[in-house]
């Protein structure tokens, strides 16, 4: 695991209400190696957005990393004084959220929003405007001199969504994390936005990202390997064709039978019965045991780890430990 | 699309000054009508009670009482676009030049207050959103409640009490030491010195709505997303308060203070009575008690005006801070 740009190590992290605990991460590890695009898959409410938000602690007052280690280039994000993150943050790693609507200052002009990372980070040098206009263009905005002026009611869904991804290339980071960054757009230009991160990826060397989602299809066409994600927890990891040629946990099948019967009601997936259970008190053992049709005995009384299994690695009782 | 044209921005301040015009009339309309239909003789009003019947007549065909209503509508308009608001029988002088003479002072006193009272609540209101339930937002909103609900008369003259009174910190009332002829700096500093209490007082009330219409702005405005879009760029939580939310949240803050604006006056009638200001809400004061009609609805007008050009200026400063207001 030397070569890891990102290396998560058995990461907790909960949300504190006035009467229960939510454990939205629960020992979760995952890495990231260097150029790679690693996927986080798995139905609302699994604990993706939550495991991203961790990752550089961007977290709201109520959540608290409980235990586990980030590692990122020699350091521990989740034990870093926060102003050594905010250095990292934006500059070593930096995000693209799921509504590009939402996530500009709408009073601030689009090249004021990508300077002010860049100067934040690389101080404010004589070829600013310069690098302002490149980012824009990296991530092929038409005529990016123009669009600087522009303000962000004045750009359509997609172009903001490039303008994100302009910010967070900005200083260059070493991994992009990618929270949904499509959902919320048309689907014509669903595809225009993962085209242009795969593009980037190729290009940048060194660029890495890490991809949530929750449309397997994103999935198949982007990533390296996949972690699957249920209920705050990971119960698979494989590389892309495994994951999609020999699913092996039962959550990881169904969620393929899903998506093959295409029953996709809006942008939300269906087809699996039940639903994500609450993290407040998640079911014991195996916590996909309730809506597993192989549900055995032990399902429900012990929990079962991460194990290889051929190339691939899942957490079921299906699978004997060798 | 793109940048705001400057032409675009001269053709919005003229197309509100005259959107203003109708309001302005309602006005003056209402200013007339008010003395018009008052219950009683206007005339005896205008010259007040000891008045002999010949003065009466006088005053009749001076305001040309005598005449049809409409026909003293026009020549009341007609009089108020040359300037004209009346004659001050208490003061002995026309009501505009009265109106002149005391306006810098009340200007001083409300700037003084709006100025101070907008710097203070808004960093009161900025501070308790960054903590929302907090000790230290549990004391904004304690102190605010407390500004909002202290009659300003009442806290005037506890303030004297102990400031100028007990303590002899500060004069107790007017706006110079009349015993003292003070030239330059020395003049300055006095009038300075008059000013603290009466521009406290009165931007008390303005601090207790500012920090309260401030606090939920910016809770509002916090809990959006594009702030955790700042927080992912590297920002430190400083400059996301005050670059980014500060200038989201400001504007509504803004124009409920311009609105407010009435309200503020009305507190400086209070308030430069209490301390003897020389000013237009003190004059009033006076004008009232003495049933001094033409002051008080000369002033009604002026302030009026005032009131719809303020307004006017703040819709002016919003949308040249947010883009997405277009000039209609
Ligand atoms: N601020 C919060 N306070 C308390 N609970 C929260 C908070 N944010 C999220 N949660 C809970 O944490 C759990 C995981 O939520 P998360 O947003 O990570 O899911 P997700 O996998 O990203 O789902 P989606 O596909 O809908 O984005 C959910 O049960 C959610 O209700
Ligand atoms: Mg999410």
């Amino acid at each position: 695991m030397s070569d890891s740009l990102l290396d998560v190590r058995n990461l907790r992290m909960y949300f504190y209400g006035s009467s229960q605990v939510v454990r939205a991460v629960d020992d979760v590890s995952l890495s990231v190696r260097e150029g790679e695009v690693v996927g986080i898959v798995g139905e609302s409410g699994s604990g993706k957005t939550a495991t991203a938000l961790s990752l550089i602690r961007l977290l709201p007052p109520n959540a608290r990393i409980v235990s586990g280690e980030i590692l990122h280039k020699g350091k521990n994000l989740a034990s870093l004084e926060e102003t050594e993150l905010r250095k990292i943050r934006g500059a070593e790693i930096s995000m693209v959220f799921q509504d590009p609507m939402t996530f500009l200052d709408p009073l601030m002009k689009i090249g004021d929003q990508i300077s002010e990372s860049i100067s934040l980070h690389q101080g404010k040098t004589s070829d600013l405007k310069v690098k302002v206009v490149d980012s824009l263009r990296a991530v092929s905005i038409p005529s990016p001199e123009k669009v600087l002026d522009y303000y962000p009611h004045q750009l359509s869904g997609g172009m903001k969504q490039r303008v994100l991804i302009a910010i967070a290339l900005s200083c260059e980071p070493s991994l992009i994390i990618a929270d949904e960054p499509t959902t919320a757009l048309d689907v014509t230009v669903q595809g225009q936005i993962l085209e242009l991160l795969k593009t980037l990826v190729r290009k940048r060397r060194g660029l890495s990202l890490l991809l949530i989602t929750h449309d397997l299809g994103v999935v198949a066409e982007m990533c390296d390997r996949v972690y699957v994600m249920y209920a705050g927890k990971i119960v698979e990891e494989a590389d892309v064709s495994s994951l999609f040629k020999e699913p092996k946990h039962p959550y990881t099948q169904a969620l393929l039978t899903a998506a093959n019967s295409i029953y996709f009601v809006g942008r939300e997936m269906v087809g699996i019965e039940g639903v994500v259970p609450d993290l407040t008190n998640p079911p014991s053992g195996c916590r996909f045991h309730p809506r597993c049709q192989y549900a055995m005995p032990i399902c429900s009384e012990k929990e079962p780890i991460l194990i290889d299994i051929g190339t691939s690695r899942a957490a079921c009782w299906l699978y004997p430990k060798k | 699309m793109g940048g705001k044209e400057p032409s675009a921005l001269a053709n919005y301040v003229v197309r509100r000054l005259l959107e203003g015009i109708p309001v302005v009339f309602a006005v003056l309309v209402l200013n007339f009508l008010l003395i018009a239909l008052y219950p009683g003789d206007p005339a005896q009003i205008l010259a007040g009670q000891e008045a002999t019947p010949q003065y009466l007549q006088q005053i009749r065909i001076i305001y040309g009482l005598d005449r049809p209503i409409y026909e003293r509508f026009f020549d009341y308009l007609w009089a108020i676009f040359h300037g004209n608001l009346g004659y001050s029988f208490f003061f002995q002088e026309p009501v505009t030049s009265l109106i002149l003479q005391k306006l810098p002072a009340t200007l001083m006193l409300l700037g003084t207050a709006m100025v101070i009272a907008s710097l203070i609540g808004i960093l009161m209101g900025v501070e308790a959103a960054r903590k929302p339930h907090s000790l230290r937002d549990g004391v904004v909103s304690a102190v605010s409640l407390l500004g909002y609900s202290t009659p300003n008369f009442w806290l005037g003259q506890l303030a004297i009490l102990l400031f100028s009174v007990n303590l002899r910190w500060l004069p107790v009332a007017g706006m110079t030491t009349l015993t003292q002829q003070l030239g330059g700096l020395a003049y300055v500093a006095d009038v300075l010195r008059h000013l603290v209490l009466p521009a406290s007082v009165l931007g008390v009330y303005q601090v207790a709505l500012i920090a309260h219409l401030q606090r939920g702005s910016m809770l509002e405005v916090l809990r959006q997303n594009f702030i955790l879009a700042l927080r992912s760029k590297g920002l430190s939580e400083r400059s996301i308060v005050y670059k980014h939310a500060l200038r989201n949240a400001i504007l509504p803050v803004l124009t409920v203070i311009a609105f407010d604006i009435s309200a503020l006056l009305g507190g400086a009638v209070l308030v430069e009575t209490v301390f003897d200001w020389p000013g237009i809400g003190r004059m009033v004061f006076d004008a009232i008690i003495a049933g001094d009609y033409p002051v008080i609805t000369g002033t009604f007008v002026v302030v009026s005006i005032g009131v719809v050009m303020v307004n006017l200026v703040t819709d002016v400063i919003y949308a040249l801070v947010d883009p997405r207001i277009h000039y209609r």
